[in-house]
């Protein structure tokens, strides 16, 4: 099974912690956009022919600033160009004040089966200093409107750890979250990096810097809170019910074949994994003139998938098959030692705190 | 060349003072490089000594002089290295001269090398010609320097040469004082053959390759030799004059500087200050040899410890190229097998490091370097020691004894106080003060040899301003009040991280060592304890907090492959750890001392 991913480069105002691809949003460069995406498909369908996909992806940028008909035809034309299993997951990235009564019911008739929606926080003077365009209330709002409109497979994103965030603050925005039906939650611990205005801010000290130990504090608080609610904690930062895990990024976790369309978006196919070049004109001239968007590839050796799966596995709670590991006994014996993982069956799976050492663990175990 | 016409000579200069610039001029004056061939600094050509600006082996260079009086001379110019640690080569070198050049800085004026190359020079009775350098600097002080050498010499100021090797300044005048005032040979060219051994060097084609300075009487192509100090007998391949190359003679006779192979395989055989003579014909030795004597002592161990076969390799053919160099076998419980490693001295360490990493490229954790230690035990015996891990047990010690160093500092009368004062804390006995001329100072001092191999230098430079300088030789062994400091990791004692302290300074650097070793041992996943201990008895103790969280919030489709690479160079600074049973330590960690405030 394989997954198909689109990138939707278009943002209302680019958010200050924010390093993915986006511009703010013009409507020729979206209809250009919108062209080169379907050329792009028309390119790579004959290479991507044998493959069967079961999930879609809108992500972005704010996908939610497209017209429902355009989103129609871009999945008319996917589903023509790919084979598809049953019921495949088709997801659409959305941020609050994008979304309209009937905008929701235009999503969900074009195929939609799965929202995501960037919360991100419930008190405005964080969505404040994340620069959001949304408040609180308008958060509310739109997950209300979603669940009026009919949708019943919703994620909300959600951001902790922040400049002078307490653990009171965040049990607020969980408390709210959990009131409304949602599916899955995907909370993020902030990082931040000196290229966004956010990471600048901390690091001239301008806002106070979020320390590990209350980022170690408020991840265990959001696994327990959430475990109580019937969340599973199948991913560090995902939080699922039963059956209800997003099997997009799934399909990333266990090393599966995606296909990205879009600038900035990659694709691997089990062995080679290539990605498009991020600036979205440079994108769109490149398909116009009938060229592969291509801006860089790399073929796997046989240890650089050793090394992604040890990196990916551990971050689920699948764990990683003990096989994979036979040679490092030591170092498991020292996490197991100190409580950061445990043996379930043939695997090692990491417990909460290891889960907040994973990377750490992942170099032990690659080494 | 009959000796009349022959002049054998070295440059002896402090460091930076211009040597190597001096006889860069030489050879331009005397025509003995083609222009092409000529590079700044000819001499020294080993990647390092450019680096670093010293000369680290002595060199030779024969160059011919059209003098003024019309006739025509052989001059042999003996390089020499300038720092303290090859002070036995440079006596190696003095000895195989009749004059040298002393070369002052006319900025930095008389400094303590250059006071203790004047003394090795009048031991070995040469004829000293002042020369005062770099006088086109805009803050020379001609005239001070002057006094301080018409103080230290007892010359006139005529006898004074002034000259800018690098403008070009004075250089005819340098090469007809070499030749009217330094003493032509005055060996017996009649007499048996003997020759001293002033350097070696090692070609992987020829085998060892003596530099050899003639005596008495002649050594020619052919001849059996016979090495005094071994008594092994060689036949001669190839004896010849050293330029930048080698260039084949016939002979060599009474007087004359040049090279000789004989199908040495081992540079062990040729010892710097042996004689050589006709194996059929022995003569007496030539007076002075000694083997060096390695002062500073440290394990050198690899990283990996699959790699110790060909750290052995590197050691064995570093040898080859620097006899002074010693090293067998050590074992260590928290490295594994490695070699303890003796030196001339901290900047030699420092070298040999530099030269096993560059040149055969390994990877080397070196420990805490210390001195020789004479352990005299409650049963008599005496027992040498030159590794922390072998002293016995407190109660077999009758005494311990330390080797002292007698040494002279050179500085500017104003920082005096501040030089008493690290003297005092570097355990320095002060012996009297004299001084060089009104504003420059000479303090006499014996020092404790284990309390200068750190950072002692650094020290001394700032505590005056970069203006004192520092030169010693070996006194004796003396009694004094050492224990073993241990370092615990874990409760672990590490044996690579014990050293031998003075009993009153064993607090300070127990504290001090185990708080540099906090900040140099990373975060592991849990919680490490550093103590130190003298016997049970824990004197510091600090911790290493463990790791809480590192994770990476977002792992997706575009996110995978930058993790990977993330993880690859994560790689490589794990494996420059050492593990020592479950804790990871840095390479550096090992070296921690010299990092001490």
């Amino acid at each position: 099974m394989a997954g198909l991913y689109v990138h939707v480069p278009f943002c209302l105002k680019k958010c200050p912690y924010c390093d993915f691809a986006s511009v703010p949003v013009q409507s020729d460069l979206q209809a250009e956009w919108l062209q080169a995406v379907r050329a792009e498909t028309v390119l790579r369908a004959p290479d991507w022919k044998p493959i069967r996909f079961d999930t879609l992806y809108f992500g972005g940028g704010t996908p939610s600033l497209l017209d429902p008909a355009d989103v129609a035809g871009l999945i008319d034309l996917f589903s023509g160009s790919f084979q598809w299993a049953r019921n495949p997951e088709i997801t659409l990235e959305a941020n609050p004040g994008t979304l309209s009564g009937s905008k929701l019911r235009d999503f969900r008739k074009a195929g939609i089966n799965r929202l995501s929606i960037g919360i991100q926080s419930f008190r405005d003077e964080e969505l404040q200093l994340l620069g959001r365009m949304h408040d609180a209330a308008e958060a509310e709002n739109s997950l209300a409107r979603t669940f009026e409109s009919g949708f019943e497979n919703v994620n909300a994103d959600f951001i902790y750890g922040l400049p002078g965030q307490t653990p009171a603050h965040w049990s607020q925005t969980l408390g709210k979250a959990v009131a409304f039906p949602l599916t899955h939650i995907s909370a993020y611990c902030l990082t931040w990096s000196g290229k966004t205005e956010l990471g600048r801010k901390i690091e001239s000290g301008e806002v106070e810097k979020p320390s590990e130990a209350v980022q170690s504090d408020l991840f265990l608080r959001t696994s327990s809170f959430l475990a109580e609610r019937h969340f599973q904690h199948y991913e560090i930062s995902n939080f699922s019910l039963e059956g209800r895990r997003c099997r997009h990024n799934e399909g990333y976790w266990k090393g599966n074949p995606y296909l990205g369309l879009g600038p900035s978006s990659h694709s691997f196919t089990g062995r080679e994994r290539y990605w498009n070049v991020s600036d979205t004109r440079e994108y769109c001239r490149m398909l116009n003139q009938g060229l592969r968007p291509c801006s860089g590839s790399e073929t796997l050796s046989r240890n650089d998938i050793r090394l992604e799966t040890i990196a990916l596995r551990l971050r689920t709670s699948e764990g990683l098959p003990l096989a994979m590991i036979q040679n490092k006994t030591d170092f498991c014996k020292v996490f197991l030692e100190n409580g950061l993982a445990r043996i379930r069956g043939d695997r090692l799976v990491l417990t909460e705190n290891g889960f907040l050492m994973a990377d750490e663990l992942a170099l032990r175990l690659t080494v | 060349m009959d000796q009349k016409h022959i002049r054998n000579f070295s440059i002896i200069a402090h460091i930076d003072h211009g040597k190597s610039t001096l006889a860069d001029r030489l050879l331009e004056a005397t025509e003995t490089l083609t222009p092409k061939e000529m590079r700044e600094q000819v001499l020294d050509n080993m990647d390092l000594e450019r680096e670093r600006g010293i000369t680290i082996k002595a060199h030779a260079v024969t160059m011919y002089h059209q003098a003024g009086n019309g006739e025509r001379y052989q001059f042999n110019l003996i390089d020499t290295p300038g720092h303290v640690d090859f002070s036995y080569e440079v006596s190696r070198s003095l000895a195989a001269c009749e004059g040298a050049l002393l070369v002052v800085d006319a900025v930095q004026g008389v400094e303590a090398q250059t006071m203790s190359n004047v003394y090795l020079a009048m031991e070995n009775n040469l004829v000293l010609i002042p020369v005062i350098n770099k006088i086109d600097m805009a803050s020379a002080r001609i005239e001070e320097v002057e006094h301080q050498l018409m103080e230290l010499l007892g010359v006139d100021e005529k006898d004074i040469l002034k000259v800018s090797a690098r403008e070009g300044i004075g250089i005819r005048e340098t090469l007809e004082a070499v030749v009217s005032r330094i003493p032509c040979p005055n060996g017996n060219p009649d007499a048996a053959f003997r020759a001293l051994i002033f350097d070696s060097t090692f070609d992987f084609y020829r085998g060892a390759i003596a530099t050899i300075r003639v005596k008495d009487g002649r050594v020619k192509t052919g001849d059996a030799i016979r090495f005094l100090s071994s008594g092994k007998t060689f036949e001669t391949d190839e004896i010849g004059r050293l330029k930048l190359g080698r260039f084949p003679v016939d002979n060599l006779q009474a007087g004359e500087v040049g090279y000789l192979i004989g199908g040495v395989k081992n540079l062990k055989d040729i010892k710097v200050g042996d004689t050589i003579t006709l194996a059929e014909k022995p003569a007496d030795p030539l007076p002075g040899f000694r083997d060096p004597k390695p002062m500073v002592f440290s394990g050198v161990f690899p990283t990996d410890s699959d790699d110790l076969t060909e750290l052995r390799a590197a050691l064995e053919r570093l040898q080859l190229n620097d006899s002074a160099l010693i090293y067998e076998p050590e074992s260590s419980a928290a490295l594994g097998f490695g070699f303890r490693v003796g030196f001339l001295g901290l900047l030699h360490m420092e070298i040999v490091q530099e030269r096993l990493e560059r040149e055969y490229n390994q990877s080397l954790i070196t420990t805490i370097p210390n001195v020789e230690y004479r352990v005299f035990c409650t049963d008599g015996k005496m027992l040498v020691i030159d590794n922390p891990t072998a002293l016995p047990p407190v109660m077999k010690i009758d005494r311990i004894e330390e080797p002292v160093i007698d040494s002279q500092i050179v500085t500017p009368s104003e920082f005096v106080g501040n030089l008493m004062k690290l003297a005092q804390e570097r355990r320095g006995v002060y012996k009297n003060t004299t001084y060089l001329d009104s504003s420059r100072v000479t303090l006499h001092y014996e020092f404790p040899l284990a309390e200068i191999i750190f950072d002692f230098y650094d020290k001394l430079k700032s505590s005056s301003r970069g203006y004192a300088s520092f030169d010693y030789e070996f006194l004796a062994f003396r009694e004094s009040d050492l224990v073993k400091l241990d370092i615990l990791i874990n409760g672990d004692p590490v044996d690579a991280l014990s050293m031998i302290v003075h009993r009153e300074k064993a607090w300070e650097w127990g504290s001090k060592l185990t708080s540099k070793l906090r900040e140099l041992i990373p975060r592991q996943l849990f919680e490490v304890a550093i103590q130190a201990a003298l016997g049970s008895k824990i004197i510091a103790r600090t911790n290493v907090k463990p790791l809480r969280k590192n994770v990476t919030a977002k792992c997706y489709g575009g996110d995978i492959t930058r993790k990977r690479k993330l993880l690859e160079k994560q790689k490589e600074g794990k494996k420059r750890m050492k593990q020592l049973g479950k804790i990871e330590i840095p390479q550096e960690a090992f070296l921690a001392v010299l990092k001490i405030e």
